[in-house]
């Protein structure tokens, strides 16, 4: 779906579509996705203020990901989350086209393979061992109510919700359900976690009416709805950095401020860089001279990042290259 | 407070692509003859002017030339002329003759140019500002000042433009104070953080400045390759006021001349040596950092060192940072009146007789331990205590055991060494109970201060600290013991060990500024 069918919704059921300024943001995580290859690309971005730029980025690479199939890399991560997690936790289970009611009932082993027992709180009540590999078919549920009786799995006829509008062509069921990390972000927790969870957001459907939704919705953090799939994670800047884990060098790694970039871009020096640069920030300088050093020393190709319509913002400034894999 | 919802935001977004910058250049006869006698005497100086006789001379007049470029005041305002400006002209040119009887001519000129402005009531700024400002009553408007003024002389200006509504800022009151219609700063824009014209914060931004200064031009893109970087800067959509052709170059003066950038080691260095310290303080990592009032504070920049500060997001009113995260416009909580240490003073109302007896016995460890670093010098001492089974014996740690912040060592074995050493290994079990007693007492009165602080902040009007940069919270009745939270208007680029007793204390550095 393109970022600009998002909306912003004001208070009074007023919808404004995203300003210009916003749809450039989103736009550089579109464009760095669609540009990754073999080679590191960094984009560097000075902006009037940082605030929602990291949100904006991230939905950007998120929504763009989103076509792309969970690799069972991925979902071994999501399997052993489902491992750890207690007996009777309510899930979803997705078989040939419907959705079953279930509870997480342990894990076993079959023929030296770990498997997640489903056991489903309808019709026959069947149990499922779910592999690693078909882990992707369970979803984590809030599912309220008593555990439903003679009800067999209902035919999946969903209602449309944001996500199915946001991602417009794209099957929701995979972006729902299976983890993947595709961004990592840090900055301030504080802000971030009210931006991203706060922001009212919309998506208009093919008739025209607006569903309500949250950037949360698109980025799918990881430590701000642990029960979920997961596609992104974001950490403080001021995080101890012996602390941290490597990630694979396919992540996109957005550093919202001055501060964490220079404080962690040594931890990441083999992904692939967003760097959200607030001109109000004291050590804006700073960041600057290491990102052009970084330019000088490493580029290969500068690499254009196109602006939508209206959305070239006077103050806001980018530098965009690939250098190669580290 | 740095925090934007997204129409904020948005809004500063419609600030960078829409706003115009202009430059109002203004004459003023008397002032400019002032300024440039001053620079010329400094220049024929040269190395001269560090001499104390030129240094006590030119500083107030220095101060004088830097009060009436930075504030839209009349020559004669009491907070632009310097307390000692008459005495310091008086009794210099009287002087200079004897002394240095070749500058004698110049420094007569500069005091009587100097003293002649201060007898003026002429407010040419003031008047500027009050003739671009804009007209319409419910616009947003501000001034941005290089110094904070007081709430009085703000309200002075206020009723002189017949505008209520016109704000003071400083650059960092600025970042927490959202857009405005309309931005008049007082000097060049080389006074002032780049980002007020790389990020404006409104729609229209003026700089008033007398002719006599000079200013930087255009700002240039960040990166070394930025796209279409041609477009990204400059912006201004109206002119600049060219400059008088005529004058030859040097007629102006640079903007660090009249007002130098901070000296953060001169101040750190300044105020150490006023405060005094002892041969054997425990000192610590410090950041400098300059607060609204021209006041100024060392923080504790030991690694992971917190402070106070009040939110204006989020659920928590007064939340704690790690120093290295503070940033400027942020407000800070520090203690400033009741003197001593407030969460004793808290404890000993908790421990109520028995506080005054707990207190002796725990001097009288720490006296027995200083007596024997003043006796044997601290390196015998910690040789001694680690022969004694102290793991921990080294200089920091025994300035840190002596000071009365620290109320006991960590460690028993280590506290046990030092009372052996000290001769009191047989009151051992009581100065234990009573080190444990106090640190219970300390515990309870820290949570009692924060639930205190927590109400009176509450109950505050922040609007109020917005607009002047301070408030005070009295906590345990008048005088007793206070905070203030304080706006962080810079913060010093890098850190010193200084004595542990000069941090957290509120210095006034009205002397050294500028």
């Amino acid at each position: 779906m393109p970022i600009s069918d998002l909306y912003l919704a004001a208070p009074g059921n007023h919808e404004s579509p995203l300003p210009g300024w916003a749809l450039f943001i989103a736009n550089i995580g579109v464009q760095v996705h669609a540009t990754l290859q073999a080679s590191r690309v960094v984009v560097a971005v000075a902006l009037p203020t940082r605030a929602y730029a990291a949100a904006l980025v991230a939905s950007g690479i998120t929504l763009t990901k989103a076509a792309r199939p969970v690799d069972a890399a991925n979902l071994n991560e999501h399997f052993l989350r489902l491992c750890q997690l207690p007996l009777g936790t309510r899930v979803v289970y997705l078989d040939h086209n419907r959705r079953h009611k279930g509870v997480l009932a342990g894990v076993v082993n079959v023929y030296g393979e770990s498997r997640v027992r489903v056991q489903l709180t309808a019709g026959d009540k069947l149990s499922y061992l779910v592999s690693a590999g078909e882990s992707g078919n369970i979803e984590l549920a809030d599912w309220e109510g008593e555990l439903p009786h003679r009800e067999s799995g209902r035919r999946i006829a969903r209602r449309f919700g944001f996500i199915d509008a946001a991602l417009g062509e794209i099957e929701p069921r995979e972006f729902i359900a299976k983890s993947r990390l595709d961004v990592l972000i840090f900055g301030k927790l504080n802000a971030l976690r009210a931006e991203i969870l706060e922001t009212p957001l919309s998506a208009r459907l093919p008739n025209g009416h607006h569903v309500p939704g949250k950037f949360q919705d698109l980025i799918r953090v990881k430590s701000f709805s642990p029960t979920q799939a997961f596609r992104s994670e974001v950490h403080s800047d001021a995080a101890n950095v012996l602390k941290l884990k490597r990630v694979d060098s396919s992540v996109i790694v957005v550093f919202d401020g001055p501060r964490a970039f220079l404080r962690l871009k040594e931890t990441y020096r083999s992904n692939h860089w967003i760097v959200l640069l607030d001109r109000t920030s004291t050590i804006f300088q700073d960041a600057v001279e290491a990102l052009n050093q970084e330019y000088m020393r490493a580029r290969r190709a500068d690499l254009l990042i196109d602006a939508p319509a209206g959305g070239k913002t006077w103050g806001v400034e980018v530098m965009a290259y690939q250098e190669p894999a580290g | 407070m740095r925090d934007f919802t997204f129409e904020q935001a948005d809004e500063v977004y419609k600030c960078c692509d829409n706003h115009t910058v202009d430059v109002q250049v203004v004459n003023n006869e008397p002032a400019q003859r002032f300024a440039l006698l001053l620079r010329r005497l400094e220049r024929e100086l040269g190395e001269l002017a560090n001499e104390s006789y030129w240094v006590n001379l030119l500083r107030p007049f220095r101060r004088y030339r830097f009060n009436i470029a930075v504030l839209p005041l009349a020559f004669n305002h009491s907070i632009c002329v310097p307390i000692n400006l008459v005495q310091a002209g008086t009794e210099g040119a009287r002087n200079c003759k004897y002394i240095y009887p070749q500058f004698a001519n110049d420094v007569a000129q500069l005091v009587e140019a100097g003293l002649g402005l201060k007898a003026s009531g002429d407010a040419p700024l003031l008047n500027t500002v009050r003739s671009l400002l804009d007209k319409q009553r419910d616009a947003k408007k501000a001034i941005l000042l290089r110094r904070s003024i007081s709430v009085a002389v703000a309200d002075q200006i206020r009723r002189f433009i017949e505008d209520d509504s016109l704000e003071f800022l400083t650059p960092s009151a600025l970042l927490s104070s959202g857009t405005f219609k309309q931005i008049i700063l007082i000097g060049p824009f080389s006074w002032f953080p780049e980002n007020i014209r790389s990020a404006p914060r409104c729609r229209a931004l003026v700089s008033v400045r007398f002719d006599w200064l000079a200013d930087r031009h255009e700002l240039a893109p960040s990166f070394v390759c930025s796209m279409d970087s041609r477009s990204v800067f400059p912006r201004p959509k109206k002119e600049y006021v060219p400059q008088p052709a005529s004058q030859p170059d040097d007629f102006l003066l640079k903007p660090e001349e009249v007002a130098p950038p901070l000296n953060w080691s001169e101040i750190g260095a300044e105020i150490i040596r006023q405060a005094g310290t002892g041969d054997y303080e425990e000192e610590l990592p410090a950041r400098l950092s300059m607060l609204t009032g021209n006041m100024a504070l060392f923080l504790d920049a030991s690694p992971g060192a917190t402070v106070q500060v009040i939110s204006f997001t989020g659920s928590k009113r007064i939340d704690r940072i790690r120093t290295d995260d503070l940033e400027p416009g942020m407000y800070i909580l520090v203690r400033t009146s009741g003197g001593g240490n407030l969460v004793a003073v808290v404890a000993d109302r908790i421990l109520k007789d028995r506080a005054k007896q707990a207190r002796e016995l725990q001097k009288n460890w720490k006296m027995a331990l200083l007596n024997q670093v003043l006796d044997k010098q601290e390196n015998t001492v910690v040789r001694d205590l680690a022969r004694l089974g102290c793991k921990r014996a080294g200089y920091q740690n025994l300035r840190n055991w002596m000071s009365e912040k620290s109320i006991r060592p960590e460690f028993d074995e280590d506290f046990r060494s030092i009372l052996i050493l000290c001769g009191l290994g047989d009151e051992e079990k009581k100065i234990f109970s009573n080190a444990n007693l106090l640190e219970r007492a300390h515990r309870r009165a820290g949570f009692q201060i924060r639930q205190m602080l927590l109400r009176e902040v509450s109950k505050a009007d922040l609007s109020g600290l917005v607009r002047d940069g301070s408030i005070e919270f009295e906590l345990l009745g008048a005088g007793s013991g206070s905070f203030t939270a304080f706006r962080i208007e810079d913060l010093a680029p890098e850190v010193k060990n200084i004595p542990a007793a000069q941090i957290g204390q509120p210095f006034n550095v009205e002397l050294f500024h500028g």
